[in-house]
């Protein structure tokens, strides 16, 4: 995977922010460069207040930054079958943990992957 | 996901749906890619032009078609960058101003389809034309 989608609680839009405790309702993704750690852009989810299907809108921006895996808190079925037909991973990572800790859980492999 | 649509702006600056639509669709330094659905915006992203200061016929359209778009939208766009678009597939609106939120509002409405050629595009070729029509004449 070239590029991480870290779904975020957008604040200072870096790695500091907290992230989002589900992927159809994060209002921005930060997208990190896999290669070298650092955030290089966010995307911003404007379907976050979408009552469903929220967590589809997204994946195609997701796929066109080049994002390979996804990381949030929780994930819709809807949104979990949209990544896996774009060939994007899902992640869960707990919630209330800052996106670079997250990122270090994925990298030594402690988080889960959402599978349909 | 079939009816979800890409939408690619040109952009004067990187802030997103706020920023203002460029009035050139090459020598603009960032595009914005909206996802949309019917008449609903569901995201966008900023992407640099990184034929930005570089315009070369041909490069912007492809860069667009590789980004996924399914539509370009700016201020203006010559005959050629327009035949371009649309041989690659790629749905072209021209003579949007204003920000990036209120073009796209537009064009989901169907307010927004003309690709007209812009008038400098169109004194470039009639510029051509009378050079050639000297040089006929010596």
């Amino acid at each position: 995977m070239n590029r991480i989608a870290m779904s975020i609680v957008p604040k200072d839009k870096d790695l500091s922010d907290l992230m989002n405790n589900h992927f159809g309702r994060a209002e921005a993704f930060l997208v990190i460069d896999g290669a070298t750690g650092e955030a290089v852009e966010t995307i911003d989810n404007a379907s976050a207040g979408a009552s469903r299907g929220a967590g589809t809108g997204v994946a195609n921006l997701l796929k066109s930054a080049g994002v390979g895996a996804v990381v949030s808190g929780r994930f819709g079925p809807g949104a979990i079958e949209a990544l896996e037909d774009l060939g994007i991973e899902a992640w869960a990572a707990p919630p209330t943990i800052s996106a670079r800790e997250a990122l270090r859980l994925l990298e030594d492999g402690d988080l889960k992957q959402m599978q349909p | 996901m079939s009816e979800e649509r890409l939408i690619a702006v040109a952009a004067e600056n990187d802030r997103g749906l706020y920023g203002n639509t460029s009035r050139h669709f090459g020598r603009c330094p960032f595009y914005v890619l909206v996802a949309a659905k019917n008449h609903l915006v569901l995201g966008s992203r900023v992407v640099a032009n990184p034929h930005f200061g570089m315009h070369r016929p041909g490069v912007v359209p492809q860069f667009i078609r590789d980004l996924g778009a399914n539509a370009i939208i700016a201020g203006g766009m010559g005959q050629r960058a327009i035949d371009m678009f649309q041989s690659l597939g790629i749905g072209v609106a021209t003579g949007a101003t204003g920000t990036i939120a209120a073009v796209v509002a537009d064009y989901l409405r169907g307010k927004r389809q003309a690709s007209v050629p812009c008038a400098h595009a169109q004194s470039h070729s009639r510029h051509e034309d009378q050079v050639e029509r000297r040089s006929g004449l010596s």
